[in-house]
């Protein structure tokens, strides 16, 4: 299937721009389709959705396909006002239409939190119902596409080609398994009840056996309290409702955590005997923020069977922090006051390894006991930091 | 059963108060920055890479009192239950708490051992842990010596021996006698003398201490 990427603005001439800085990109251009929805078009798509949205709430069958496929990578401003005069939406509440009652792939929002904006919080927006959320100053980053990039980089961020791919599979697997507890597809059972509560409260209630389907109809995350009708017609609309935020879940509220599910450099931060190369050399360490191709002998196989193993629903290779940590011939774990920290940090802006004194503490609003993260120092230039509080005074 | 085990429950109930505290204070410390605690911030954020904290929601599940008097355990040598911060000159000091714990026999068990574990040499190549640590404890049996609740000193109140700790230094003597009678009077006493007269009760604030254990505590004070 062809993949495409749709872009909307309200102005016309800001969308063709965004095409184009796309079209520049290596990473994008050979790979997918590029084009913009004219203001006529689109409101002519949004009237469509709020007809589906309508016959929803009445219970009634519509056509889920539409202009955006499963193949369609969305991008939309945040800001809409000139689309047509008495036309109020934001590009996020059409990001909850596009997510109820569409097949959409993956949307993106811009400028909605920001145009060059990195969170220190680290929480990202797990209320918003973009896939991900960037600003049109970042728009033309490889980082997005691979991790092959200049220097800014968020960590958190996906590649999007992949992340489409996988979201694909995401819904495959709810599709088939919808009356299904989702601790249990996501592998998640028995550790699903020792999840932060601030997490859990994303999904619902008795998180241990709630299902996609009730899920959907019930989690305030997930649709508007008008559209939590009781029986949903099609179990597709559930399987992409259901995907897109529980994956949204995991990326916002369980990864960044690195307390449930750890990912590569975290992990060699804690336990540097479990990397496979010099430690002592951060070009060796930067290979394990290769997420599209990771070369998992960098990593001890002795924590092999702690992997997930459910790798379409993360945006990058993760383990079972509670085993790991629990592994006693782990040499940080069975001699732990003569464990040596490494020398480098890693930095969730730059996706790199860098000296500490390279590098700039902050303190993220995520519910975890590894609050302390890192960002380059100095600062990307251009970017803003926000909030400017979580920043760590230096000595 | 043995003659403590009404209380059990309190003592699920204490254990998730102090740990509820203790995360929110750490947390709330490190977004304060203050000055004064620059070190113990520090140091919590070394040892809690060495040694991960428990959970609030493993607390929470482990101390479940509606599954009734049984054996009750934090003794996880890999996995450590962090106590809040100490104010004042011991705050580079991070203490944390393992509790042996089983009211459910014929003979009561309750042991409380708080370690206290600090780093020198922040920030050179070689920073040093150190540690040392209590136990509190019930009575033991009217036949044996130590028929008081008391307090002693532990080399290895997680169960491992604490880095740098004083091999020599004795843990049968002395035996403190405290003004505890009871497991849950052994917790609230603990609790003061860690956290003084101004602070132990904030911390368990939101736990219901019976008046029986409220006229010792008053006693103390």
């Amino acid at each position: 299937m062809t993949k495409t990427i749709l872009v909307f603005d309200d102005e016309e001439k800001f969308s063709e721009e965004w095409i184009t800085r796309l079209n520049e990109n290596p990473y994008v251009e050979p790979n997918f389709e590029l084009d913009k929805i004219s203001n006529e078009d689109f409101i002519e798509f949004v009237h469509d959705l709020g007809e589906r949205q309508e016959l929803h709430r009445l219970g009634e069958p519509f056509e889920i396909k539409s202009i955006l496929d499963e193949d369609t990578i969305f991008f939309i401003d945040y800001d809409l006002l000139n689309t047509k005069k008495g036309y109020y939406f934001t590009g996020e509440h059409i990001a909850y239409l596009v997510r109820c009652f569409t097949d959409c792939g993956l949307v993106v929002g811009l400028n909605q939190f920001g145009f060059n904006t990195f969170d220190l919080n680290l929480t990202g927006h797990p209320e918003s119902y973009c896939d991900l959320n960037i600003g049109i100053e970042q728009l033309g980053n490889t980082g997005l596409w691979s991790i092959d990039y200049q220097s800014f980089r968020p960590w958190h961020w996906p590649i999007l080609s992949e992340y489409l791919e996988n979201r694909k599979k995401c819904k495959e697997e709810l599709l088939s398994n919808i009356k299904i507890p989702i601790a249990e597809i996501l592998n998640f059972t028995e550790k699903i009840r020792i999840f932060p509560k601030s997490s859990n409260s994303f999904l619902g209630e008795e998180v241990e056996s709630l299902s996609v389907k009730t899920f959907v109809r019930e989690s305030d995350y997930v649709m508007s309290k008008k559209d939590r009708i009781k029986d949903i017609f099609n179990d597709r609309i559930i399987a992409n409702i259901a995907a897109a935020r529980l994956s949204k879940w995991i990326e916002r509220l369980i990864i960044p955590s690195q307390n449930i599910l750890i990912d590569a450099p975290h992990l060699i931060s804690r336990y540097p005997s479990l990397f496979q190369g010099d430690v002592n050399k951060t070009e060796e360490l930067n290979q394990l923020n290769n997420v599209c191709d990771f070369d998992y002998s960098l990593i001890s196989s002795d924590i092999e069977e702690n992997e997930y193993l459910k790798k379409h629903w993360v945006s990058r290779p993760v383990w079972f922090w509670e085993e790991i940590s629990s592994n006693s011939e782990i040499k940080e774990i069975k001699s732990p006051w003569e464990k040596r920290s490494l020398n480098f940090k890693f930095t969730e802006d730059s996706s790199r390894f860098y000296p500490q004194k390279e590098t700039q503490e902050f303190i993220i609003d995520v519910d975890t006991p590894y609050k302390r993260r890192y960002i380059k120092k100095p600062k990307h230039e251009d970017v803003k930091y926000r909030p400017q509080v979580r920043l760590f005074e230096s000595r | 059963m043995g003659i403590f085990a009404p209380h059990h429950a309190k003592i699920c109930e204490l254990l998730k108060s102090v740990k509820r505290y203790s995360d929110y204070k750490w947390c709330e410390l490190k977004e304060q920055n203050e000055k004064q605690y620059r070190n113990a911030i520090e140091i919590h954020e070394l040892l809690t890479d060495i040694i991960p904290p428990l959970s609030y929601e493993y607390i929470e599940i482990l101390a479940n009192e509606n599954l009734g008097v049984r054996p009750l355990s934090i003794n996880n040598t890999n996995q450590y239950y962090y106590l809040p911060p100490i104010k004042g000159d011991n705050s580079d000091f991070i203490p944390f708490l393992n509790l042996t714990c089983d009211l459910s026999g014929e003979k009561d068990v309750f042991c409380l051992r708080i370690g206290m574990l600090k780093i020198i040499d922040l920030g050179t190549d070689d920073p040093k842990p150190l540690g040392f640590g209590y136990r509190f404890e019930i009575g033991h049996d009217d036949t044996e010596t130590h028929n008081y609740c008391h307090v002693q000193f532990s080399l290895e109140p997680s169960g491992i021996k604490l880095p740098n700790c004083p091999t020599w230094a004795p843990q049968q003597t002395p035996c403190i006698p405290t003004p505890a009678t009871n497991p849950v009077s052994v917790f609230l006493t603990m609790l003061i003398s860690f956290y003084g007269k101004e602070d132990w009760s904030t911390i368990i604030s939101d736990v219901d201490i019976r008046e029986e254990n409220m006229r010792l505590i008053r006693a103390v004070f």
